[in-house]
């Protein structure tokens, strides 16, 4: 099972490039797109979610053209928008039972049971009377959540998903998911780079429509380790090391800056070896399109 | 940071940031100049094309109708109000800023009154559109010949600035301020819409009760637009005042300005006091945080229930279904939608339930059809707004909610949305359509009412409101779709609608066929059901059901779903959608639509003929160019008729055969005649058993809508040339044959003479000679074609030519007549004269009339309908026995007995005071058009003209019985004596007639009610007289209606109380001795009525019949004071300053004061009133006597015997009073 997406650009009307050729392959499990607010994120995943068609390129699903044959993929999808909302005047339950006779789950006994298990698993058991219009962000985006995962979708996209939920209802989320992730495809966009450390087998960096980087979280951290260095130094100095090295990222404390750079070689002038993490991978990827060590953006 | 706001903290500054703000916001929003656009448009248009009818002498922008505009136009701006104001605030909330706000430091003070402010300004700005509409539609009318340069009046602006100061800035206030509040207070747009609807509709109800509201202080006070007010302060005008004096704040309008101001400022301060940042931005309560939820950790390996998916077969219906329920669920459970129905279920049944008297203030039974008349004249575009809203609604709501980012990426198929979406959205029509019925049925069962027409309510709902109601559902689905923008949409379906709207209510292109949704048109009827033909109405109705359907499968082509970065890209989609299956439908509702387009034109436009407003001017044009010099032929006399005509009602079929023998009484031989077949399908005729040869003089060219008939429209005018001229003295027999039947569909309006039940037709003839009525009467359009000026009225009282024709037909002299009628077996045919014989041949119904001693004039109507027949009779003092046959609806039977009466009482009065009824029997019939009528031997009652009235108390005037008199007395009036065709004449059978129902009505009813019938007659002839600007004669000249029939009556009945009932019904009886079935000319004018009356009247009274008949006089009487003291024994002693005037008016409406006045005046004291057996009051009269008083002032001391409660002068109403409210007072006790 495996979704292939083969040169995908989109240029929209105002001249904005969207995406610029992007190609890669999903496997099962989850895979991570990582990426800047406008990196194309959200434009790649409405168009794998048939919601936006492409310029050019091809995206095919176990060799099903998800560009022309939308109804097809739809039919096994799972997709979670990054903004969404809900008609305010129906129930959660009344909205999810709607939604699964629209995924094709026919049967009304296997319907009631799903969605009982749906509501019991992102918390709403109690809440499932309630007309949506009265939900809070929270609510609202465990709703979108159950809904995502009604029908036994082959492809679930998921975009910036957890959103307005507290630390414990995300790591529940992300538990599920994961379960999910061993039968199906999941495409999770975020732009927590810790979320695809620990969740992501493959994963991705977008910037500016472009596909940066592509590869294993663990493979990439391996790719830096050693390479990474860190420094105490002035506010002022900052440009003075930017011309000098490739400065991944800095930090401000108690009007201290420590900065982080790569480095082939140990670069001394003070410089002291860090330990490489994900992050760096990211800020390597994306600092070749965007400035991300100032102190003042 | 929000742009142009400094962090200045005091008032001032923040106030004038925020002012600016708007002001720069309002400036670059393009609805703001839509709506100025908008009423600039409608209001040039407005002033430019329509100058008053039938007003003269008045500007058409004189500063009384300015006012009257400007404040209508309020009416229907409260609606901009309420987008402007409510949008000021509102907008914080839709785009989330609220929180800059609360952080920043904003000033309430400044925001409130920033906000208000500059939002109301540009109300204002919106409103001054109609100044500068007012200006330049007049400029605009002028330059384009629409308007006379001398019914413009004078520039100035205090003309404009005073009303658009004194109403127009009032009124926007008070409706600013109300919805300013109500957002301030619900911080909810979609109350703005709700409230809108409300307050118009509330408006548009509260102005039909004011209509009755008989005290009229208060029509002056609660009017908010003070609409009602302007408009009764203006009907007190002098014509002088309507040209050029300004509808100045006084008195109670000005108490109303301050009231409504005041309220205004009440509800702003008010709104004022209670914001607050917090609560406005933050919503009345807060809303649950799910931060302090309860979380329980569950084992997430709980496995979700394996429910896999199935999109076989068996998976559309079920899908379709739900996603209609849920849409359903959507609309239904909206409280605006229900707020909205509510309001417009409310209205419905306000006005069904208070539909108001139909005639004399009496109350009509809650007839289906007068509620389903008056439910298609006024609520339909109601169902339009809420089709349109709510179909937006439903339309943008997964966009609207944000729903849309799920919805579209789920299975269903776009048809399946789509489908669902419209199947969800039919409801809407459907109900609608049924909402007659069920508040119609309603209303009539909670009044006890009986007959409600079920199958009526069906068909009007479901075969003409339900298709319209798709149809426009359609159109809107369409637009939304295509528009995809909310608003946008609503605004391009609203102009759309506004423009076809006006398509069909103007005059210079309505082709129905071209304006979608639209039919010909149609009315109730209680015996014929939808009148006139229904055929046109299916038709139509699938012809744009059709074109309803392309509209729908374009929509599902372009229906949006996902994001659509731009219309190319829809395009493409279409072009992907637009497949076999789409364009075998596609093919089906073309083909459907082509096919009915096309019948429906073959019927109106090849079968029958559409004729553009510009084309009917220019065949008038030619009617009279062509064929005036046909005015002056000599014409035959008709001296026996003899007519065999077959009706078939089902089929608006009629055959004739007519058989006239003529004879020429001119001194001229007559070579050819000119008749007028217009109404007729076909006809021929033949003199003396040979074929006439006939010239058709008038040939039109080709209507431009017909451009596949042949290039000359033979027009049905047509001139026949006897093969030998008919020489003075001479006899020939003519020979006629003719044939009606509907001539395809009509555009508007199918002839209404032969219907399914209530056929009312002359026979079948055409019209004999030239008639004047058809020429163009417009001056300016006369003046563009060349034509001479014409003369407006009937020829002057002394026009030879006038004196030798009849007023009621253009046939002289008296004819015999007799005819064999046949009809379907459910009808019965009636014409005028003795039923010789009725027989049953081959299924039809056979009738034969015969009217031939005495002789008649030539007016010999025939009626065919399924009646019922009430037989009655009446044996007159001389012994003779009259029958009385009613012919009526057989669910009409509540008032038979009053009309019965009227013929009975009537019958005696007059053939005791006039002279022997000719005829053995008195006929009375309704039917289904006309308000009423009469032909020799009987007479017409329309179905709205009291056969259902309702009458629940005894002092209400019995029209049904007076208007039976009054027909009655044409029998003398009318068809013994007939006037001739002059000026004044109008006054033999109607004044005549007027005068002799009053005296019928006073024999039954006492003077009393005859009192307060002539109150009611005055007032009406006031506004008449008021509205007609000098455009009036006096009462020998009469040229209008209310004088020769109202005035009339009041002049007759008033005289006869000066010189004595007998002595006048003395003249009167000479009169018609010395013109009744008179054969030849002159026949009778009003100088001749007038002379026999003046032989009869002592020289004393003389001068009341020069004021009467020769001026337009009004007295000014009034009683000034009135007190009582008593004097002991029971008795008192009344003090009474009475004021008496006369004034006379010249041609132009200006008024003066009569020089020389020594008139006789009423002086009278009553007592405490008391009822006769019957339940009617009855007036006590403690003193009446006849003073001769001059001029001005008197003081008169006056013994009686009982408690004075009022005084009078001229109490009865006798004279024709100025004020005529002001001629009692009540007694004060000293």
């Amino acid at each position: 099972m495996q979704l292939v997406i083969n040169s995908l650009s989109k240029t929209y009307p105002n001249g904005v490039r969207a995406l610029k050729n992007v190609s890669f392959v999903c496997h099962k499990g989850m895979f991570g797109l990582l990426g800047p607010n406008g990196a194309g994120k959200s434009t790649l995943m409405r168009t794998i979610a048939t919601l936006q068609d492409a310029d050019q390129g091809t995206i095919s699903l176990d060799g099903l053209d998800v560009l022309k044959e939308k109804t097809a993929l739809r039919r096994l999808l799972g997709y979670l928008p990054q903004e969404f909302g809900v008609y305010p005047r129906t129930t959660a339950e009344e909205m999810l039972d709607h939604i699964a006779r629209l995924k094709g789950v026919n049967d009304a006994a296997k319907r009631r049971d799903l969605v009982a298990t749906l509501l019991e698993h992102v918390n709403l058991t109690r809440d499932k009377k309630k007309r949506l219009g009265g939900f809070s962000g929270g609510m609202k985006q465990r709703f979108g959540i159950a809904q995502a995962l009604i029908g036994e979708p082959k492809l679930i996209i998921v975009d910036e998903p957890t959103a307005g939920l507290d630390p414990a209802e995300r790591n529940r989320f992300y538990n599920l998911l994961s379960r999910i992730g061993e039968n199906t495809i999941v495409i999770l966009s975020t732009h927590i780079v810790e979320d695809v450390s620990t969740l992501c087998s493959q994963f991705a960096i977008i910037c500016d429509g472009e596909v940066m980087y592509l590869g294993e979280p663990d493979a990439a951290v391996m790719e830096l380790t050693g390479k990474i260095y860190t420094k105490l130094i002035g506010r002022e100095s900052l440009a003075r090391y930017k011309q000098q090295h490739r400065v991944l990222s800095t930090h401000l404390k108690s009007g201290v800056l420590y900065i982080r750079i790569f480095s082939e070689t140990a670069p001394g002038d003070g410089f002291i070896p860090g330990q490489a993490s994900l992050e760096d991978v990211y800020f390597k990827a994306i600092g070749e399109q965007v400035d991300v060590a100032g102190i003042n953006s | 940071m929000l742009p142009g706001l400094t962090h200045d903290s005091t008032n001032a500054i923040m106030f004038s940031e925020i002012f600016r703000f708007e002001i720069k916001y309002r400036l670059r929003k393009l609805d703001t100049w839509l709506f100025f656009l908008f009423f600039f448009l409608a209001i040039t248009i407005g002033f430019a094309l329509s100058p008053p009818a039938g007003i003269r002498n008045v500007f058409v922008n004189s500063p009384a109708i300015v006012a009257d505009i400007f404040t209508g136009c309020t009416t229907v701006m409260m609606l901009v109000s309420g987008v402007i104001m409510s949008g000021s605030l509102y907008r914080d909330i839709e785009f989330n800023v609220y929180e800059s706000y609360l952080t920043l430091p904003v000033s309430r003070n400044g925001y409130f009154w920033g906000r208000f402010l500059g939002s109301f300004l540009f109300v204002v700005i919106i409103g001054s559109s109609l100044i500068w509409g007012a200006l330049a539609g007049p400029f605009i009318g002028v330059r384009l010949g629409w308007l006379g340069p001398d019914m413009v009046a004078p520039f100035h602006w205090v003309n404009y600035l005073q009303p658009f100061f004194c109403y127009v800035v009032p009124n926007l206030f008070v409706t600013s301020a109300i919805f300013f509040g109500l957002v301030a207070y619900v911080r909810n747009t979609r109350v703005i819409y709700a409230g809108a609807i409300v307050l118009f509709f509330g408006y548009g109800f509260a102005q039909h009760i004011l209509q009755d509201i008989p005290n009229k202080t208060w029509v002056y006070l609660i009017d908010p637009f003070a609409f009602n007010s302007v408009r009764l302060k203006v009907s007190f005008f002098s014509p002088e005042q309507h040209k050029s004096s300004l509808v100045r704040l006084e008195g109670w309008l000005l108490v109303n300005r301050v009231i409504w101001s005041a309220v205004g400022l009440l509800i702003l301060f008010g709104t004022w006091l209670r914001f607050s940042f917090t609560r406005f931005f933050s919503g009345r309560e807060k809303r649950q945080k799910d931060t302090v939820e309860a979380k329980v950790q569950r084992i997430t390996s709980e496995s979700i229930p394996a429910a896999s998916a199935n999109f076989d077969h068996g998976y559309w219906l079920p899908v379709v279904v739900s996603l209609t329920r849920t849409e359903l669920t959507n609309i239904l459970r909206d409280n605006y939608f229900r707020i909205i129905l509510l309001a417009g279920i409310c209205g419905m049944v306000l006005s069904f339930w208070s539909l108001g008297p139909i005639a004399y203030g009496v109350l009509d039974a809650p007839r289906t059809t007068r509620f389903l008349g008056n439910y298609d004249h006024n609520f339909f575009y109601l169902h339009f707004l809420i089709i349109l809203f709510f179909t937006g609604e439903a339309l943008h709501r997964e966009k609207a909610t944000r729903f849309a980012a799920i919805n579209d990426s789920l299975p269903p198929t776009d048809r399946m949305l789509y489908g669902s979406k419209l199947l969800a959205l039919l409801m809407l029509p459907l109900l609608l359509s049924l909402l007659p019925m069920l508040v119609g049925v309603g209303v009539q069962l909670a009044k006890g009412y009986p007959h409600f027409h079920l199958s009526l309510y069906l068909s009007y709902c479901l075969g003409i409101l339900l298709p319209k109601c798709l149809e426009l559902l359609m159109f809107v689905f369409a637009v939304h779709v295509l528009i995809n923008n909310k608003f946008a949409g609503h605004a391009v379906a609203l102009l759309v609608w506004w423009l076809l709207w006006l398509g069909n209510n103007g005059a210079v292109m309505n082709y129905n066929l071209l304006l979608y949704s639209f039919t010909p048109s149609y009315a109730f009827s209680e015996m014929g059901g939808i009148i006139p033909v229904t055929k046109p109405l299916f038709w139509f109705a699938m012809y744009w059901l059709f074109c309803g359907g392309l509209l729908l499968l374009m929509g599902s082509l372009l229906y949006p779903r996902g994001v659509m970065a731009s219309f190319g890209e829809r395009l493409r989609l279409a072009r992907q959608r637009f497949g076999i299956r789409a364009k075998l439908a596609g093919a089906v509702l073309l083909i459907g639509f082509l096919a009915t387009g096309a019948y429906n034109y073959y019927e109106v436009s090849y079968q029958g003929t559409y004729l553009t407003g510009g084309e009917n001017i220019r065949r008038a044009a030619m009617y009279e160019r062509q064929l005036k010099q046909h005015a002056g032929d000599p014409l035959p006399s008709i001296v026996n008729y003899q007519l065999y005509t077959d009706i078939f009602p089902a089929e608006r079929r009629t055959a004739t055969r007519a058989d006239f023998t003529i004879v020429n009484r001119t001194m001229t031989p007559i070579h050819t005649i000119l008749l007028d077949g217009d109404e007729l399908a076909d006809y021929s005729l033949r003199c003396n058993g040979k074929e006439m040869p006939v010239t058709y003089t008038l040939i039109f060219p080709r209507a431009a809508f017909s451009p596949f008939k042949s290039t000359a429209d033979t027009s049905m005018y047509r001139v026949y040339t006897f093969p030998r001229p008919l020489a003075p003295g001479d006899t020939a027999l003519l020979e006629l044959r003719s044939t009606k039947e509907l001539a395809g569909f009509a555009n508007k309006w199918a002839p209404f003479d032969i219907l399914g039940n209530g056929t009312v037709f002359g026979g079948g003839l055409p019209d004999l000679g030239y008639d004047e009525n058809d020429e163009l009467r417009d001056p300016q359009l006369r003046a563009r074609f060349g034509l001479p000026k014409r003369r407006e009225n009937l020829p002057p009282r002394t026009d030879a030519g006038g004196i030798r024709r009849m007023l009621l037909t253009n046939v002289t002299g008296l004819a015999s007549f007799e005819a064999i009628i046949s009809t379907s077996a459910d009808q019965v045919a009636v014409a005028p004269g003795r039923l010789e014989r009725a027989w049953v041949d081959n299924g039809r119904n056979y009738y034969h009339y015969v009217l031939d001693s005495p002789k008649n004039y030539f007016y010999f109507p025939v009626i065919s309908a399924r009646y019922k027949v009430l037989r009655d009779s009446v044996t007159l003092p001389d012994g003779k026995k009259v029958g009385i046959d009613i012919y009526h609806h057989p669910e009409h039977e509540a008032n038979l007995k009053r009309f019965s009466d009227g013929c009975k009482d009537g019958l005696r009065y007059y053939s005791g005071a006039f002279g022997d009824y000719p005829f053995k029997e008195v006929r009375l019939l309704e039917t289904v058009t006309g308000w009423q009528n009469s032909f020799p031997t009987g007479m017409t009652f329309g179905e709205n003209n009291g056969w259902t009235t309702w009458f629940t108390a005894p002092d209400q005037f019995d029209f049904c019985y007076f208007n039976t008199a009054f027909q009655l007395a044409k029998q003398w009036w009318a068809f013994q004596v007939a006037g001739n065709y002059t000026l004044g004449s109008q006054e033999i059978p109607e004044g005549l007639a007027r005068y002799g129902a009053l005296m019928v009505y006073e024999k039954k009813m006492g003077k009393d009610k005859v009192r307060d019938f002539l109150r009611d007659e005055m007032k009406y002839y006031l506004d008449r007289h008021n509205a007609a600007f000098g455009n009036e004669n006096p009462l020998i000249d009469s040229k209008n209606d209310f004088v020769s029939d109202t005035k009339a009556g009041l002049i007759l009945y008033g005289l006869q109380d000066f010189m004595g009932e007998d002595s006048l019904n003395a003249a009167l009886k000479r009169f018609l001795d010395g013109y009744a079935y008179r054969d030849h000319p002159p026949y009778a004018g009003s100088g001749d009525l007038l002379r026999y009356i003046r032989k009869m009247v002592p020289d004393s009274l003389q001068y009341y019949l020069d004021d009467a008949w020769g001026r337009i006089t009004l007295y000014d009487n009034k009683v000034i004071s009135a007190t009582a003291s008593a004097i002991g024994g029971g008795k008192y002693k009344v003090h009474l300053r009475v004021s008496v005037g006369k004034r006379y008016c010249d041609s132009s409406g200006r008024e003066m004061a009569a020089n020389q006045v020594n008139d006789y005046v009423d002086i009278g004291i009553f007592g405490t009133g008391s009822r006769d057996k019957e339940g009617r009051t009855q007036t006590n009269e403690l003193y009446l006597k006849r003073y001769r008083l001059t001029a001005g002032e008197h003081e008169l001391d006056i013994t009686v015997k009982g408690d004075p409660v009022s005084a009078g002068v001229d109490p009865y109403g006798k004279l024709i009073d100025r004020q005529p409210d002001d001629n009692t007072i009540n007694c004060s006790l000293r």
